[in-house]
């Protein structure tokens, strides 16, 4: 009987419990960071929110790309996870708006991707599928008991990438 | 028959306002932006205008500018939910020869469109 | 952001509630004037809610939820947005066309321009009242329409505004034609900066 986690704004989740589906609902400009060890069943669901912060507040926060990604390997790590065998996957980003009209335009998910690109590059860490960039938001699930990873947008049916 | 240049980006609202004009006898032309409007009135010079203010692409006071620039007699009536004090200032200097506030009653328009055609 | 925090108080609520609740009313009676048939809106309720609790009051973080979003330029830079599920959403469309509750099951061209201009007249009445009241010159984008899963759409006011533990109002808004009547909920979530701009008066 699987039991879903809810992953919400800036929040990270580390599993090892078979039955758990990890679960970022509707990622708009927001991205979900995936990773799963696939030798010791652990996988780990990060909720970014923001690139990095805006005004020097919450500095320490895992809603910025950087901590999170940092936060979500230390504790995968501690449960004994092994950083080089791990199976990363990405998925959101989108660019909520972009209707003519609006002066500029919300970037946010453009910028939360080019910060997750490179920070993962900078720790070598390679990204084996990635389901980004649009103007819809996404559903990110992460099966604990296979590694499955999966999004779903409005009105389609669940899809593995 | 006079001819009137409706121009606002709401599909809907052009809508309406061009079934209300035709019935009263009008015809109607549309245009969903300033630029758009102000390519449409050179084209086909309209008697009247009636023009939004929030568009993409050219906001309607720069519109209305813009046509008087072409044609120093243009009749342009702003139709727009912005009723801020500055704005009708704006337009009643820039030109404007009336100044609707949205949501407006049908008799308002058509009064005014009335007044300008004689 | 503790200064929005003082700046939200009882007397500062009552009077955001005032003005969205006239502006509602007033957007709908602008329809009702443009239809010819009688469109009645009675606004009952407003509160406070935090901005992370609305996808469990709408439904659900999946939802499909429609948003109505405006950006604000001039003397004084924000958002608004006005939120809803689809359903509420389709129900308000046939009102404002003045078709039978039940016709609209989807929302194409039209029925997005509807609900844009529903959006404009609602926003730029709340925008006019601040600008009169502060003397700022404030004018919107035009309305964006999105339709979309409803934590996707709350990205949009989080990320910019950075502000996923503030509070926003709520209003409910009951609106009858004839026997029918259907509630909405609206939800009004200024910037930040508009409520300083409107606390610095």
């Amino acid at each position: 009987m699987e039991t879903s986690v809810g992953v919400g704004l800036g929040e990270i989740a580390v599993s090892q419990n078979c039955e758990e589906i990890l679960v970022a609902f509707g990622l708009g400009s927001c991205v979900g960071i995936g990773a799963y060890d696939p030798v010791k069943g652990i996988a780990g669901l990060l909720h970014a929110v923001l690139p990095e912060p805006l005004n020097g507040s919450d500095l320490s926060s895992t809603k910025y790309v950087g901590n999170g990604i940092n936060k979500l390997f230390e504790e995968m790590i501690s449960k004994g996870a092994v950083k080089e065998r791990l199976i990363i996957r990405i998925a959101g980003g989108a660019n909520m708006l972009t209707s003519p009209g609006l002066s500029k335009t919300f970037d946010i998910g453009t910028r939360n991707i080019a910060m997750t690109l490179k920070v993962l590059e900078t720790q070598r860490m390679k990204i084996v599928s990635q389901n980004v960039g649009g103007s819809t938001g996404r559903t990110f699930r992460i099966y604990v008991a296979d590694g499955k990873m999966t999004i779903r947008m409005i009105g389609e049916k669940e899809t593995v990438f | 028959m006079a001819k009137i240049l409706v121009v606002d980006d709401a599909e809907f609202l052009r809508v309406r306002i061009s079934k209300m004009l035709v019935g009263d006898g009008y015809e109607v032309i549309e245009a969903e932006n300033g630029l758009l409007a102000l390519n449409a009135y050179k084209a086909q010079k309209p008697d009247v205008v009636l023009m939004d203010i929030t568009m993409p692409e050219m906001d309607g006071l720069t519109a209305l500018r813009e046509i008087l620039a072409v044609d120093s007699g243009a009749k342009v009536i702003m139709l727009t939910a912005l009723g801020q004090e500055s704005v009708v200032l704006e337009a009643i200097k820039s030109g404007a020869k009336d100044f609707i506030v949205k949501p407006f009653e049908r008799d308002r328009v058509v009064g005014a469109l009335q007044k300008l055609i004689g | 952001m503790t200064e929005l925090r003082s700046i939200f108080t009882d007397e500062f609520v009552n009077l955001l509630t005032k003005i969205s609740k006239e502006g509602i009313e007033n957007a709908s009676k602008g329809f009702a004037g443009m239809l010819g048939k009688e469109l009645t809106v009675k606004s009952s309720t407003a509160k406070l809610v935090k901005l992370l609790d609305i996808p469990k009051m709408l439904g659900g973080p999946e939802d499909e939820t429609v948003a109505i979003y405006l950006k604000t330029e001039g003397g004084i830079a924000g958002q608004m947005m006005l939120v809803m599920p689809c359903e509420k959403a389709f129900g308000l469309v046939d009102m404002i066309m003045g078709e039978p509750i039940g016709t609209t099951t989807v929302l194409g061209k039209m029925e997005k321009s509807a609900l844009q201009e529903l959006g404009n007249i609602t926003g730029t009445y709340f925008l006019n009242y601040v600008s009169d009241n502060t003397g700022r010159s404030v004018r919107p984008t035009p309305p964006a329409v999105m339709v979309d899963m409803c934590a996707a759409i709350l990205d949009i006011v989080i990320a910019t505004a950075g502000i996923e533990n503030e509070e926003v109002l709520m209003l409910d808004a009951e609106f009858v034609q004839g026997d029918l009547c259907t509630e909405i909920q609206f939800w009004v979530i200024p910037d930040p900066q508009t409520i300083l701009a409107y606390g610095a008066k």
